[in-house]
């Protein structure tokens, strides 16, 4: 690899943002005086606030760099990840599975599992979840030493560790609030500083039109060419997409990890709440627009040799995740490679403030609180979550060395969330839609769906089995077997849960009340003017994800 | 405290303003190493328009505290 030289003025822009970030981290501390305002930002924040942060909590490492290197992997098959991998689910959420979350007044998601179920069924989510939000932090530091290193050609324990710092003054000086905050203007850097990358690509090959047409065919669809695993570049079938990604990975991920669902719990009221995944969903669908352009872009690009564009190699592997830095360094003059940079420094920083700042959150109520200290005062709980901030920051960074190992963040991601999310997802929908799902049912669904992931994952990875075995095509990638992968653990885990639940112990009826669906008093308010209600914009939202389809098909 | 929003205008005008001046110093003594379309000046039009939304934000949300 090689650095690329930055100037004074871009060291300024970098600088600029690393002193606002930490001094509102300062600025907010005296108002972050109680527990509520740590773990939830005072649950006072509107729609815009909460659906931006909802987005923003996601648009880390993940959705920058791992995505338009995944373009450059897969082709325009990648958009499926913002449209039917996401559109529904988060449109489902807000409509559907919010009034239970929001009015039982939890803190984290696991907590919902304790109202529903039990405390073993909660205490085995909240390790989980809190062993999985590690994981992704590490990618998020080990993305953004990537940045570092291909830019500025520091090494990657300095990079590593300056971002670690950084995310772990300022969530500890404030909590939920200065994440929230600094994921907003995270967004606003994002867009400003890297849609110009997409903007340029157009200018220099023509038109989006022109971009289209000199990318292999099996790269330029959404559904066309999916009957056939062999005809698109993911090498996954319209199955694959549909229930794996469209319909487990995506429920699993945007309705009960509480990374994004904690943003929805800060908003002011159950409206709010509702609106804030709603919201989050149009800006989810523009999203495509800088980083799946960006990778056909660099496909153009790297398809002509006149263009000197080639991604970089790590020991004679393509690292695909170079492909953005790349692009901005082809086009971005002094001043704006600046802000290009920072524009990934802030998505990397803000996605790993997220998953630590739900890290400390369910480290303190689901696993302190309910497991290790149960009579801990308020004041305590606010000590113990800035703790857990300074170790959960720690531990981040003995994972970013674990993802460094990985030929594609995206596909270490997607089989992170295949063990933990996918097999969630199915607890999650029978226990809010079902009355008579038992906790022993739910427990050992749980314990079996996660299981079976993680036992396929190795089976595969140590060639126990043929991976055309959980694909059942014998044609896939990395991907298509995350997507399958997560569809037999959401099956097991949905199918062990009904079965144990036939012989176990219900809990009473009027325990569940405000926890199921058909015990709880419907939210929707026939006062309301249509254009103020969730629902309107969810259709809205939805009949835009149609015709993204139709296009792009 | 302060909305986010005007936050948010701080910063863009700030980087904005910097990344602007910077493209017209640029405009008047360009640089010995050239990148790919430089010569559509895009700090100086992306820049002005950073600045502009910048002190939009600024100026709806100066006088606002939330509670």
């Amino acid at each position: 690899m090689s650095a690329i030289g930055l100037s004074f003025v871009d060291w300024l822009i970098i600088a600029i943002y690393f002193t606002f970030v930490i001094g509102i981290g300062f600025y907010l501390k005296k108002f972050t005086k109680n527990e509520n305002d740590f773990f939830l930002a005072g649950r006072r924040n509107s729609a815009w606030v909460a659906g931006i942060a909802f987005l923003s909590a996601n648009l880390g490492a993940l959705e920058l760099m791992g995505m338009t290197g995944n373009t450059f992997k897969y082709g325009m098959y990648v958009a499926h990840f913002y449209w039917i991998g996401a559109i529904p689910a988060m449109l489902f959420l807000g409509i559907y599975m919010m009034p239970f979350y929001y009015s039982s007044k939890i803190k984290s998601v696991p907590g919902y599992l304790k109202l529903r179920f039990d405390e073993k069924t909660r205490v085995l989510n909240g390790f989980a979840f809190a062993i999985m939000t590690l994981l992704v932090s590490g990618i998020n530091l080990y993305a953004m030493a990537l940045v570092l290193h291909t830019f500025l050609g520091w090494n990657w324990d300095i990079s590593m560790w300056l971002a670690a710092i950084t995310v772990a003054v300022y969530v500890t000086l404030s909590g939920l609030l200065s994440a929230i905050f600094t994921e907003i203007i995270q967004f606003f850097l994002i867009w400003f500083g890297l849609f110009l990358v997409s903007i340029m690509g157009i200018i220099e090959i023509g038109s989006v039109h022109q971009i289209f047409a000199r990318i292999p065919e099996t790269f330029n669809h959404l559904w066309s060419n999916s009957a056939d695993p062999t005809a698109n570049g993911m090498m996954v079938s319209w199955g694959g997409i549909v229930l794996g990604l469209g319909f487990v990975l995506s429920f699993g991920y945007w309705t009960t990890d509480f990374l994004v669902v904690q943003r929805a719990f800060s908003a002011k009221d159950l409206r709010t709440a509702r609106m804030t995944p709603v919201l989050a969903s149009f800006f989810k669908m523009m999203i495509p627009f800088i980083v799946i352009l960006a990778g056909l872009i660099a496909i153009v690009l790297a398809n002509d040799p006149h263009s000197g564009f080639a991604l970089l190699k790590d020991g004679g592997q393509v690292n695909y995740d170079s492909a953005l830095p790349l692009l901005i360094a082809r086009y971005y003059p002094t001043g704006l490679i600046g802000l290009g940079v920072t524009a990934l420094l802030a998505g990397f920083m803000a996605g790993q403030a997220g998953n630590i700042s739900a890290f400390n959150t369910v480290w303190t109520y689901d696993i302190y609180k309910s497991v290790l200290n149960k009579n801990a005062s308020d004041a305590h709980l606010l000590w113990m979550g800035r703790a857990a901030t300074v170790i959960g920051v720690a531990l981040s960074l003995v994972t970013a060395y674990w993802a460094k190992s990985f030929p594609s963040i995206m596909d270490y991601m997607q089989a992170i969330f295949s063990w933990v999310n996918a097999p969630l997802f199915a607890t999650m929908l029978l226990g809010m839609f079902i009355v008579w799902i038992t906790p022993n049912g739910a427990f050992w669904g749980l314990v079996a769906g996660m299981g079976s992931s993680f036992t396929l994952y190795l089976a595969v990875k140590f060639n126990w089995i043929n991976q055309s075995i959980i694909t059942m095509s014998n044609t896939s990638s990395v991907m298509a077997a995350n997507f399958w992968r997560a569809w037999w653990a959401w099956l097991i885990c949905f199918g062990v849960t009904i079965i144990i639940s036939l012989f176990t112990k219900k809990r009473p009826k009027e325990e569940l009340v405000g926890l199921v669906k058909g015990l709880t008093q419907e939210t929707v308010t026939k006062d309301v003017v249509i254009y103020r209600k969730p629902e309107f914009y969810a259709i809205v939202s939805f009949i835009v994800l149609i015709i993204l389809n139709i296009i792009y098909w | 405290m302060k909305p986010i929003w005007y936050f948010v205008g701080l910063i863009l005008t700030i980087m904005g303003g910097i990344i602007l001046m910077s493209g017209i110093y640029n405009l008047y003594f360009p640089p010995e190493s050239k990148v790919v379309l430089g010569e559509k000046h895009p700090d100086i039009w992306w820049g002005a328009v950073m600045v502009v939304v910048g002190i939009i934000y600024i100026i709806r949300n100066r006088k606002i505290k939330i509670e």
